[in-house]
């Protein structure tokens, strides 16, 4: 591998702040919002949060294919504010989001506002102090705040992909800017999600996810019934990717709203199955050319599609993604999906 | 103050150079319908003009599952064996 | 060969670009097109296919 193409380069910049800023806005190199410059003295301090090479190539991120080594990943780490723990965290969603089954090539060049939303599940999470409780999705901590932003600087800068150019979002979302929380797993009646997903309670990982955008749900149902009904009448909506494609739409279940569904004697998987089938839409509520893409997209798995054929929101009910998460309230955010693209979870290396 | 750039070279930077498919008398003409709106028709259209007034040979529909889904493996290995010429779509 | 509606000409040729192919040759249609009637669509598919025989034959 060419040393000039894996290493990351020095350039010289204004000392001045103000003026250092502008530099990075100028070269289209930040988000939008000032960065933490990414001085050797700083990108070095950021490495030594791993025990992995710098030039060691973590993944290749799309749409431009760059590099995504373990200095750049540093660098763009520096920029968001992130601490110097956090960098195993980034490294892991970057092999996560440059799996296949995540589609980042869609996802960073689609029209769709969709964002990557990174969940963290295990004992990393109160380590770094990654919030799953109260304004968990909100502003005000720094791991959720500086994580999330990192990944978008990553998927800028490295894989290319810049606002108007190659990433296409008619309107994108605040979410672009950061997306992360926790799991608040010592408030959830079920298994975390990483155990569901086939990790070990004393494993951390890092879950890739990509979000159309965020729904609340505010509802004082109080039997697991009536709950699930207005949940998936809620998701029901006919401008849906999730409905024409089979999707994989994920709900956050407030810790109230977890609590009624299992007093109500509901596992997770029977939430799953529940909302799948509560949610069916009638292809009748989509437009001609939605039922044209529905019909290339799901005829081969449902035949012909009629406007009496009554839609699943997702191809099987195990697709709907549930989590719990944030504080006291009756609340419960609905997170719509791209719909081509499969959630992706991977071990956090610890140093 | 010296600062690391934080962006990646873009990746395939050795460029392919362009084939020239020529005339398209008797050549075989390959589709891959992305399934946006509109899509199928264009390619409709265009599958007879090219016949009528190109004389192409042949022309191969391939549709996608979905727009923003690549298309199979097998699908692309087939059209390059088959065809003198793939158009796709992108936008909408 | 690639038929591109115009809004996506720059992600078009990036992409290409970013692929190793940046020689790809896009054929240029209006913006938006999936609105189109029927019988837009065959006219724009007229001027479609000259420019596809045009691209073809381009060293």
């Amino acid at each position: 591998m060419n040393s000039s193409l894996t290493r990351a380069a020095l350039v010289e910049a204004p000392d001045d702040l103000d003026e250092l800023i502008e530099f990075f806005h100028a070269r289209r190199w930040s988000d939008g919002l000032p960065i933490v410059p990414p001085t050797r003295e700083r990108v070095a301090r950021m490495l030594s949060g791993t025990t992995k090479k710098p030039d060691d190539v973590i993944a290749k991120i799309a749409p431009g294919f760059g590099e995504a080594t373990v200095e750049r990943i540093a660098i763009n780490a520096v920029m968001a504010g992130c601490r110097v723990d956090y960098l195993p965290l980034l490294i892991a969603a970057s092999q996560a989001m440059s799996d296949p089954q995540f589609n980042l090539q869609g996802i960073q060049a689609t029209t769709n506002p969709v964002a990557v939303w990174l969940l963290v599940n295990g004992p990393i999470a109160e380590q770094l102090g990654v919030n799953g409780g109260m304004n968990c999705l909100g502003q005000g901590t720094v791991a959720n705040a500086t994580l999330g932003r990192a990944l978008r600087l990553i998927m800028q800068n490295i894989g290319g992909a810049l606002p108007g150019d190659m990433d296409r979002a008619t309107h994108g979302q605040p979410g672009k800017f950061s997306f992360c929380c926790a799991e608040n797993e010592a408030q959830s009646p079920w298994e975390a999600l990483h155990i569901e997903r086939g990790f070990t309670r004393e494993q951390s990982t890092v879950t890739v996810i990509a979000a159309a955008g965020t729904h609340n749900l505010n509802t004082h149902a109080d039997n697991a019934d009536e709950l699930i009904k207005v949940i998936a009448d809620t998701m029901a909506f006919p401008a849906s990717n999730d409905y024409w494609i089979g999707g994989e739409p994920w709900l956050v279940l407030g810790p109230q709203h977890a609590a009624i569904l299992a007093a109500g004697g509901l596992g997770k998987f029977d939430v799953k199955r529940r909302l799948w089938e509560e949610s069916k839409l009638s292809a009748g509520r989509l437009c001609a050319k939605e039922l044209s893409r529905t019909q290339s997209a799901r005829g081969a798995a449902l035949g012909t599609i009629t406007s009496e054929t009554m839609l699943t929101v997702a191809q099987k009910a195990e697709d709907i993604g549930i989590v719990v998460a944030g504080g006291p309230g009756t609340h419960t955010v609905y997170v719509a999906s791209f719909g081509d693209a499969r959630a992706v979870t991977k071990v956090i290396g610890l140093v | 103050m010296q600062v690391f750039d934080p962006t990646a070279p873009v990746a395939g930077a050795t460029q392919n150079l362009r084939r020239t498919v020529g005339d398209l008398r008797g050549k075989v003409i390959g589709f891959i319908d992305n399934t946006k709106p509109n899509f199928n028709l264009l390619v409709d259209d265009l599958a007879v003009l090219l016949a009528e007034r190109y004389g192409v040979k042949s022309v191969i529909k391939q549709v996608k599952r979905s727009v923003a889904t690549p298309a199979a493996a097998n699908v692309l290995d087939d059209l390059a064996t088959q065809c003198d010429l793939v158009i796709t779509g992108s936008g909408d | 060969m690639t038929v591109v509606s115009n809004a996506f000409i720059g992600l078009g040729k990036a992409q290409a670009r970013a692929l190793g192919h940046a020689a790809l040759p896009l054929a240029v249609i209006p913006h938006p097109f999936g609105s189109r009637s029927r019988d837009e669509v065959r006219a724009l598919a007229e001027q479609c296919v000259a420019e596809i025989a045009r691209l073809a034959a381009e060293k």
